[in-house]
């Protein structure tokens, strides 16, 4: 219900209120009433609108507002007689009378005798200024001070939400002009009825015979002279309404709430029943509604203090309907958040209280809303309108720390909970109800590659939002915010109502209080949107095609003159966005941004879908960086522009930098933000997920018409994780944190989740389009059949060595982490505890991964740094334990230092069965030192049976004495195909025990890759680990095997991964990729690869999950295996029950100061210490 | 427990290619226990006689021995009164490379060569080496009484 003060005609026409002398006059026609011209100050007495004539009284009602007694006869003009029946007044009621109040024009003597006192004439102008020439706001501001500040500074004391006084006018100048106004409210009466409800109301005069029942009374809004000091905390919270408060933050507490109802003579009788009166003042000051009451029952004779029962008759004022000129607050640009309630929003949440109230009173439920039951809805409003108001009582605890700093990394802590998956796919699943008879979309014929028919929808999906062109469907949907009321046709005694022909409805939007006859259609600016399909399914292809198949009017032009260009291409061109005066147009070019690992992936899949020539790409990274983009690619070098830029997010970090730090020359840079792309793709977009980070804010500064993000999981775990997306989306308003923070945060933060849940969906349904691997077609076709995958866990036994390793380690951090319990110390000593849990873990790998420097890195990645090195000093006994399997290890092998005779011998030993377990032919075949062979096993068990009873280790064979150190396992190169056909049969070679074998599970993937290759001499496989360092070691033994292999890992550059992946890619034979999971997580495409080996768990399926993608995804022809080390009875093997139970999320290790999470955390390790 | 497979090749073996003078069954209730019989060596005091013995396979055969005892009294130095036999392939020389069969043979051998040197029965040795011919008839004596089916 802001009154724009600039607003258009007919809003300027009724603002007449400044002719003093003309009180009567104006109210005589119908059709343009003066409903809405009320000061908000004394808008207090709206008087209840004329509809039903029988339950009002026929003389003047109006008695003015805020008057006290004594002055009520000085104001004759007041008194209205007949005013013209507004359009709603049932025609056979004969006599109407409206009696809307109109204000008083400032005047000294009526002035004087309303505030009982004589006042200076300095104040008197300066009230006269301040008021708008309206006597009834002068007389307020005069009464509660307002007018003091006034004198200060009146134009900076602008309210945060003027209706049309002086200084509302100074405000509109610097706020956005206010939507124009709906026309429907044009034919709006000035007051239409919505129903009635009844109330309790108490008397505070005696007497009888004061009130029957069916006496109508009026309902006014009076303020006191001598405002109540402080009232009691349910006033405080509701009553602020009064604009009094808008100026004065002191006068804010002093306001009441009271709602008086008057007889006929405007004699009070009584006031209503506090809680009534709560939210009936609001409406009634905000100029929402009117109230006309008829008594239902009263004592005969009245006793002060008694209880009346009273029916209310509410109409919506036409004032209501006016649009209140939300204005957008401009965050965009400072990342400044509004953490306090301004006074606007506490206006705000007033009104929309106030309205979910009558609601609930009169009854109405909305004809159309949004899927929740709108009682839930309402009581959800109420609850979070509360929760604002404790919140804002904590706040200022909290903000002594935090400061007023956006970035503060505090401020992540209220970002909201994490969401369950049973939330996540509730919320995807609207957004996954995909529609297989949307339209498809053919890509220009530039385009190389074929799309599936999927792909074609979404391509056709994508040209519809760049163009904005909204499909039908679209167009037909109300804004999500909104609900549809009916007006009713009936009134509280089954009276037929006038209708007004072209309103059968209004809007209401119980989030923001705002009222309105037209349908409040879904908006939708957002020149862009998010393809969110699961990985796979091919989005950059898609990206690809649009790329081709939209471009630009100029980049047409300027390709037209070398070739024909298909007529799909010729576009409109769709004004910028973004401002112009620093940045220049790139209307040729696509940006990509991705991390640094997919960018030759973009690259070369960017030429493999584009004929020939018709796509210039070009890597904006590292050296390539210097490039002067501003002149390459502005409007004027249209014709040789690149097609497509291809960077990464740190460039874009870093540019970032150096811009901010020339406090924003974005053209002198020269390089990405002095352009305004015609497009920009995020790909991987939950690298921006943090809206704090400095990434995302970076990116959200690119300039572009057509934004796009791609991501596999739009939300990882956090509502706020879309935020951020919408955020660079730029889609209105929900890229307004604190509009996303009323609408979605904070009713899921007081677990009203079906409410923010829903809210959710509809800002995802116009903007997401996702689809699923396991979505199938119409037919009953999987979108992209894929081959088949299996998962095998591979039980590994530890050695004895490294089960002592593994058990001293697992015993120091058990006693480490209870005796933490005892001593409540858990969360302080959170980091030594994870330190020694990331110990254990390494120790199932490889137990010298414990001593090894490189993990430190790891561990302070994993937050758990601190004492890890510190901690191993002292371990005396734990270094021996491990100089002792080293020893074991460290010896170089001397494998070829035998005769061939005895080589020979060997070789044809191994088929016979062993002499201690009768296998047949043996199971790692191991020789002695006198060259006698059994299996490794029972050789090792034979030795250490003897070496139990305090015997010397002999032969089984020979008795001679066996040294331990010389056991030579027998390495049979028949997997090798290198040397498998050389000589007759395969080459053997020795290999001392314990060299090459260096821990368990290196073995067991050894012997599953000899396996393989013995199956399969050509296939190709990926092995993931989490430990770096752990790659490391796998290298040597895959060396021994004679078993290429590459490695791809965070320390290389991206020059040196894309030529690890060509080279992976383009291997013909048995090829082993080592991958570390952070770095080869998202993203890569490894299809030609088919098993993966995952060398240790992580805390969330999840990322393993993903990983695993990275070869079974689209373009995977065969079926892949995938085999899971983990080792027996050990922490890995808790880990996967807790995986199982999805509690522990992994993803939250880069919030280790979340308290909460921690203690989750606690938990889990208490589990796996168990 | 289940029986290891290499007690069971053992046993089929056994049965599938039985050494000439010696035989060893299984009970049926348990395969770790086995019914021995061995016929004393021609040309020995023991030649004409079978020798009842049993056998039991320890948990951790066949890192440790198997138990062997005679169950037929025999006179032999390196035979107890309980039919304990003395033999170091039993004791400290027992290797897992040997089996069943092996044990059983050497067994045989033993019967054709005592070793009063390393007695079981001191007081078998002792007249062993005092009067050996004595001894030998002695011996005869007690596989007639004992050992020959009858």
């Amino acid at each position: 219900m802001d009154f724009p003060g600039s607003g258009e005609p007919p809003i300027k026409r009724r603002r007449f209120f400044a002719d003093a002398a003309n009180h009567e006059t104006t109210h005589n026609s119908g059709d343009t009433p003066p409903s809405a011209s009320l000061s908000p100050s004394t808008a207090t007495a709206r008087l209840p609108h004329d509809i039903d004539a029988d339950t009002r009284p026929k003389t003047n009602l109006t008695g003015s507002s805020s008057l006290p007694h004594p002055a009520k006869s000085s104001l004759p003009q007041r008194h209205v007689k007949a005013a013209a029946g507004p359009v709603l007044a049932p025609p056979s009621e004969g006599n109407p009378r409206n009696p809307v109040p109109k204000p008083a024009a400032f005047d000294q003597g009526t002035f004087e005798a309303f505030v009982g006192e004589s006042v200076k004439p300095e104040v008197l102008a300066l009230l006269r200024e301040g008021c708008g020439n309206d006597l009834e706001r002068a007389i307020n501001m005069y009464l509660d001070g307002t007018w003091k500040s006034l004198k200060r500074k009146a134009p900076a004391a602008s309210p945060a939400r003027p209706s049309f006084s002086a200084t509302a006018r100074l405000k509109q100048e610097d706020s956005i002009p206010p939507p124009a106004q709906p026309s429907a409210l044009g034919s709006m009466p000035d007051s239409r009825y919505v129903g009635a409800f009844g109330v309790e109301g108490w008397t505070t005069r005696s007497g009888s015979n004061l009130l029957r029942h069916g006496d109508v009374v009026k309902i006014e809004r009076q303020k006191i002279q001598i405002p109540k000091p402080t009232p009691q905390k349910g006033q405080a919270k509701l009553g602020v309404a009064q604009p009094t408060f808008r100026v004065s933050a002191a006068a804010a507490k002093r306001v009441d709430v009271i709602v008086r109802f008057t007889d006929g003579t405007g004699r009070e009788i009584g006031r209503l029943a506090k809680d009534t009166a709560n939210w009936v003042s609001t409406l009634m000051d905000q100029k929402i509604c009117t109230f006309e009451g008829t008594c239902v029952y009263a004592p005969e004779k009245l006793r002060t203090n008694d209880t009346v029962f009273l029916q209310l008759r509410c109409s919506l004022l036409r004032s209501a309907f006016f649009p209140r000129g939300f204005h957008v607050a401009d965050n965009r640009t400072t990342g400044r958040f509004e953490e306090t309630e301004s006074s606007e929003e506490k206006d705000l949440r007033l009104r929309q209280v106030a309205l979910v109230r009558l609601f609930q009173e009169i009854n109405l439920l909305p004809t159309r809303g949004n899927a929740a039951s709108a009682k839930n809805q309402r009581q959800g409003l109420l609850d979070a309108a509360e929760m604002a108001e404790s919140k804002e009582q904590d706040k200022p605890k909290s903000q002594g720390q935090d400061g007023a700093a956006a970035s503060s990394p505090s401020d992540d802590n209220d970002d909201g909970q994490e969401l369950e998956q049973d939330q996540l796919d509730a919320l995807y699943k609207k957004a996954q109800s995909f529609d297989f008879s949307t339209p498809e979309a053919e890509p220009a014929e530039s385009f190389a590659l074929t799309l599936r028919p999927y792909q074609k929808q979404s391509l056709h999906w994508m040209i519809g939002k760049e163009k904005n062109l909204r499909n039908e469907e679209r167009e037909t949907s109300m804004h999500p915010l909104w609900e549809e009321y009916a007006w009713p046709t009936k009134d509280q005694d089954d009276k037929v109502l006038p209708t007004v022909a072209e309103h059968p409805a209004f809007y209401v939007n119980p989030y923001s209080g705002d009222l309105s006859l037209q349908f409040p259609r879904q908006g939708q600016h957002c020149l862009g949107g998010i393809l969110a399909d699961e990985m796979g399914l091919g989005k950059t292809i898609q990206m690809l095609s649009l790329i081709h198949t939209h471009k630009s009017d100029t980049a047409v032009e300027a390709r037209q003159s070398n070739r024909p260009v298909s007529s799909v291409n010729q576009l409109p061109r769709l004004p910028s966005i973004q401002g112009r005066d620093t940045v220049t147009d790139a209307p040729c070019t696509t940006l990509v941004v991705a991390p640094m690992s997919l960018l030759a992936q973009w690259q070369s899949e960017a030429e493999n879908a584009s004929r020939e020539g018709t796509l210039r790409s070009m890597l904006y990274y590292g050296n390539e960086k210097n490039a002067d983009l501003l002149a390459l690619c502005s409007e004027a070098n249209a014709a040789n522009a690149p097609d497509v830029i291809i960077t990464s997010y740190g460039v874009v970090l870093s540019e970032f930098t150096q811009i901010a730090s020339k406090s924003g020359d974005r053209a002198g840079n020269r390089g990405l933000f002095s352009l305004n792309f015609f497009r920009v793709i995020l790909d991987e977009a939950h690298s921006i997920k943090n809206r704090q980070s400095k990434t995302a804010r970076a990116c959200y500064e690119i300039a572009a018409e057509h934004r796009w993000v791609l991501t596999g999981t739009p939300i990882v775990n956090k509502l706020e994780d879309l935020f951020s997306l919408v955020r660079f989306l730029r889609v209105e308003p929900w890229n307004n944190f604190s509009f996303w923070r009323t609408f979605i945060t904070v009713p899921f933060e007081s677990k009203d989740y079906m409410r923010a849940l829903d809210v959710v969906q509809t800002v995802l349904e116009p903007l997401v389009m996702r689809r699923t691997k396991d979505m199938k077609t119409p037919d009953g076709e999987p979108l992209v059949a894929l081959p088949p995958k299996q998962i095998e866990i591979l039980d590994i036994e530890l050695s004895k060595a490294e089960r002592d390793v593994y058990d001293y380690i697992f015993t120091r951090a058990k006693r480490a982490f209870f005796a933490n319990v005892e001593a409540g110390t858990v969360m302080k000593a959170f980091t030594s505890i994870f330190a020694q849990i990331l110990r254990l873990r390494q120790s199932c790998c490889h137990p010298i991964l414990v001593r090894n420097q490189e993990i430190v890195a790891e561990e302070e990645e994993a937050g758990a740094a601190a004492d890890a090195a510190a901690g191993l000093a002292d371990d005396m006994d734990l270094q021996s334990l491990i100089e002792r399997f080293t020893a074991t290890t460290d010896d170089a092998s001397d494998s070829n230092a035998f005769g061939a005779h005895v080589l020979g011998q060997i070789r044809d030993e191994a088929v016979n069965e062993c002499p201690i377990c009768a296998e047949e032919p043996m199971v790692d075949h191991t020789v002695t030192g006198c060259w006698h062979s059994a299996c490794k096993n029972c050789l090792l068990d034979y030795i250490e049976h003897q070496s139990d009873h305090h015997e010397v280790p002999r032969c089984f064979q020979c008795r001679e004495v066996i040294n331990s150190r010389d056991l030579f396992e027998v390495v049979r190169h028949d997997d090798d195909p290198d040397t498998a056909n050389v000589g007759q049969g395969p080459r053997i070679t020795l290999q001392r025990l314990g060299v090459g074998n260096s821990s368990a599970k290196i073995v067991a993937l050894i012997n599953q890759l000899r396996e393989l290759r013995r199956e399969n001499p050509t296939i190709k496989s990926v092995v993931f680990s989490q430990f770096t360092s752990f790659l490391s070691l796998l290298e040597p033994p895959l060396t021994r095997a004679n078993m290429q292999f590459l490695r791809l890992d965070g320390s290389m550059s991206q020059k040196a991964r894309a030529a690890v992946l060509d080279d992976f890619r383009e291997s013909k034979r048995f090829t082993v990729l080592l991958i570390s999971l952070k770095a080869g997580g998202v993203g890569l495409n490894l299809t030609s690869a088919k098993r993966v080996y995952m060398m240790d768990p992580w805390w969330s399926f999840a990322i393993e999950a993903q990983a695993i993608d990275r070869v079974h995804r689209m373009g995977q022809e065969d079926e892949v295996k995938v085999y899971r080390f983990i080792v027996k009875d050990s922490v890995e093997q808790r880990m996967l029950k807790v995986q199982d139970r999805k509690k522990f999320i992994a993803t939250s290790l880069g919030m280790m100061s979340d308290e909460e999470k921690r203690i989750q955390r606690i938990e889990d390790i208490r589990e796996l210490l168990s | 427990m289940a029986l290891p497979k290499r007690i069971i090749k053992e046993t089929e073996r056994l049965m599938a290619e039985p050494v000439s003078g010696i035989s060893a069954v299984p009970h049926e209730d348990n395969l770790r226990y086995f019914d021995v019989e061995i016929h004393g060596p021609s040309s020995s005091p023991y030649e004409g006689g079978v020798f009842k013995l049993e056998l039991f396979l320890p948990d951790d055969y066949p890192m440790a021995p198997p138990k062997i005892r005679f169950l037929t009294k025999i006179f032999h130095p390196n035979v107890d009164k309980l039919g304990r036999i003395c033999l170091d392939v039993l004791k400290n020389n027992w290797s897992p490379a040997l089996q069943i069969r092996t044990i059983l043979l050497s067994i045989q051998a033993l019967l054709g060569a005592p070793n009063p040197d390393d007695p079981l029965a001191a007081d078998v040795a002792k007249s062993w080496k005092e009067d050996e011919q004595a001894a030998i008839a002695t011996a005869k004596a007690w596989t007639q009484q004992y050992a020959v089916p009858k």
